[in-house]
């Protein structure tokens, strides 16, 4: 990553399409080594932006998916008990004394090394994805802080691990919780908001290339109309893929209110939400159906 | 493109500031990363880009993404004309200084901060084009107003506190001894010279005060308010011992004792090289209850502990600390940044261990919350 040009063009070549914005934002994190912070709604590409990294820097993507109750351990390292008690059964007969055994069981290979933990000891700097973070609790949240600003850890019967090499960080929060401001500082900051119909035509095309362009462009028309419905759960990118597939495997190449109605649950999940769509389908078909005479 | 760069990076920090006037949170970290930024765009990137590598290390919320782009037009527009017009008008060039930013420029809005902003003033409207300083006086004037208004309520603070002194002395019957109270009552004596008169006569007030603050990196953002506000108390009441700590903690008093602001600030920045690292609150308070307390807290100190208790040190070691400076002290307080914000609760464990041995806990980070403090004191 050389330029914005150069991550713009990286980016694409991963597939995944960013704006000079989010661009920039990865640029700048990478070359002052800076975590990013990514927030916004669901299925718009903030998980797949780690992902992509890790394929532009030909490196390792580590995942510490986040959840409500997630200890330091699940994180960082916890000891195999089983391994440990399995070495003491098998040193039983050597005389050794207590303090050595302690040493000898509480070392690194004893170790269930936790994402956290993998990250800072890779040889080559990786891709840490630190996703939903905002499903994690303050505590773990101010101890990732600690992390993100020392990379070392400290285990009390081994003492410091300093990190071997600075991973890549990329936090994503769907905002459950704010996050905290100090946490906030420590990063560069995205928001992904849904794509306008540009880009998600340029994803949905460049993901499914074989796909007629009548079809895509409908299909982008008809989800950007969808998402300003009240709905509980907006569908993403992730829907509208899925949605595209489906379609073009059925060898549809326009829409009409019989199949979208038939293949609402590709998009939908909540029983709700499907009927508020069907409520106004034939409003969002009227809009829909002016790209197709346009084209 | 030279000269353009100049005024860029002393323009570049008045609008971290405009940005702060507007709920930004930006100190110095994020001025520095907003300079970093500007340097790694080239010949070839447009102004586009040079706004979206602010906006890039400039916003931490969503919300401050979408106000981003409102606050750039109307700072930076501003100075693009003015700018080019200047570069027209050769006669107006000046020679090029080199800017040295971080620790200077830090230093400086320390001082305009505390000393009215009068200087600022003047830099900031010298960088401006004199054709359009109009729709840039209003930022000008809201911050002389901002920084005054601190300036003042620390004042006042120092005025309660050396009022308590004064009270002692009227009940001297030494003939030495100015009776500070009559002459504020006589309102002979502006309150600047009071307070110079009072520093050349003999302290003998029994009231202490002990400021420990917190200059790790969450805490970045206050610090330097802190540390002016340290400074500040510390040049109208003597019997003040200050100390900052991160993963250690020092004390700073002989540093703040300079009469020049400028030296001060260079020597505290100096000795504390672990400036904005880590953090460690209950190590820093046990080496203060074990080294210092000793010496500098007895019944009648009032201990200021100015921290956002943002760390997870060991909990036991804190309670025995903070017990310890209670019952030492006249009173503890703890000064934090976060604790107006109504969605912070102190979760930390070090925080929670704290909490019973604290008397008054009060939210700090702006100029009501100073009101407030003084009006409690
Ligand atoms: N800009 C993009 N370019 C290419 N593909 C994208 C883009 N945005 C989204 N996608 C696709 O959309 C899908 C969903 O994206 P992703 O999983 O990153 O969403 P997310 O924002 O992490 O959602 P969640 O909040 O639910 O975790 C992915 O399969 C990805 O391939
Ligand atoms: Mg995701």
């Amino acid at each position: 990553m050389k330029s914005i040009e150069s991550t713009l063009d990286d980016l694409a070549k991963q597939g995944y399409i960013a704006d000079r914005a989010i661009a920039m934002s990865v640029y700048l994190a990478n070359e002052l080594q800076r975590p990013l912070l990514i927030e916004g709604p669901p299925g718009v590409g903030k998980t797949e932006i780690a992902k992509v990294l890790a394929k532009i820097h030909n490196t390792d993507l580590i995942r510490m998916q986040c959840y409500e109750g997630l200890h330091m351990e699940q994180a960082l390292y916890e000891w195999n008990y089983q391994k440990q008690l399995l070495s003491l059964k098998m040193t039983e007969q050597e005389k050794k004394s207590l303090s050595e055994k302690e040493t000898m069981i509480y070392s690194r290979k004893f170790l269930f090394e936790r994402p956290l933990l993998q990250a800072i000891s890779a040889e080559k700097s990786v891709v840490l994805l630190i996703d939903e973070l905002d499903r994690a609790d303050e505590e773990f949240e101010s101890f990732l802080l600690e992390l993100l600003s020392d990379w070392q850890i400290s285990i009390p019967e081994i003492g410091k691990i300093e990190a071997t090499s600075i991973p890549k960080v990329i936090i994503t929060s769907n905002r459950v919780r704010e996050l905290s401001e100090a946490l906030r500082r420590r990063c560069f900051y995205i928001w992904i908001d849904y794509p306008s119909f540009e880009k998600e035509l340029e994803i949905v095309q460049n993901k499914l290339p074989e796909i007629d362009k009548t079809l895509a462009s409908q299909i982008c028309v008809f989800m950007k109309e969808l998402r300003q419905l009240k709905l509980d759960k907006k569908p993403g990118v992730a829907e509208t893929l899925d949605w595209a597939m489906a379609l073009a495997a059925l060898h549809i190449d326009h829409l009409d209110t019989k199949i979208v109605e038939e293949t609402l649950g590709f998009i939908l999940k909540d029983w709700k939400d499907i009927r508020t769509a069907q409520m106004s389908l034939s409003e969002l078909f009227e809009k829909t159906g002016v790209i197709q005479k346009l084209n | 493109m030279l000269d353009r760069k100049t005024s860029l990076s002393a323009n570049l920090i008045h609008f971290c500031r405009y940005l702060r006037l507007h709920d930004f949170i930006i100190g110095i970290q994020e001025e520095q990363d907003a300079l970093a930024s500007l340097q790694m765009l080239s010949a070839v990137n447009t102004y586009e880009d040079f706004q979206l590598a602010l906006r890039a290390v400039l916003c931490k919320t969503h919300k401050q993404v979408q106000e981003f782009s409102g606050h750039f037009n109307s700072y930076w527009k501003d100075i693009q004309k003015a700018l080019d017009s200047k570069l027209k008008d050769k006669q107006e060039e000046k020679p090029v200084q080199k800017e040295q930013v971080s620790t200077a420029q830090y230093i400086h809005e320390l001082k305009s901060w505390l000393y009215g902003n009068n200087q600022d003033e003047e830099i900031e409207t010298a960088t401006y084009s004199n054709q359009n300083v109009q729709s840039t006086t209003s930022l000008i004037e809201l911050q002389a107003r901002d920084l005054a208004e601190i300036n003042r309520w620390i004042k006042v603070m120092i005025q309660r506190i050396a009022n308590k002194r004064s009270r002692r002395y009227t009940t001297t019957h030494r003939k030495d001894k100015i009776d500070l109270q009559y002459s504020l009552r006589k309102n002979i004596l502006q309150y600047d010279e009071m307070i110079q008169l009072m520093q050349k006569t003999k302290k003998k007030n029994q009231l202490k005060v002990v400021l420990i603050c917190d200059v790790s990196r969450s805490m970045e953002l206050y610090s330097r308010f802190f540390l002016q506000f340290m400074y500040a108390f510390q040049t109208a009441f003597s019997r003040i011992h200050s100390f900052v700590f991160s993963t250690e903690l020092y004390s700073i008093s002989s540093e703040l004792n300079h009469n020049d602001i400028n030296q001060s600030v260079e020597q505290v920045l100096h000795k504390v090289k672990h400036w904005s690292g880590g953090t460690r609150i209950s190590e820093s308070l046990q080496t203060f209850v074990e080294d210092y307390a000793q010496k500098h807290v007895d019944r009648k100190t009032l201990v200021f502990i100015l921290s956002d208790g943002w760390d997870h040190g060991d909990a036991a070691t804190m309670a025995e600390s903070m017990q310890k400076l209670q019952r030492k002290s006249m009173r503890l307080i703890w000064l934090n940044p976060l604790a107006a914000n109504p969605n912070w609760k102190p979760e930390t464990n070090c925080l929670v261990a704290a909490k019973p041995y604290i008397d008054e806990f009060l939210p700090f980070n702006n100029i009501n919350d100073l009101k407030s403090m003084v009006k409690r004191i």
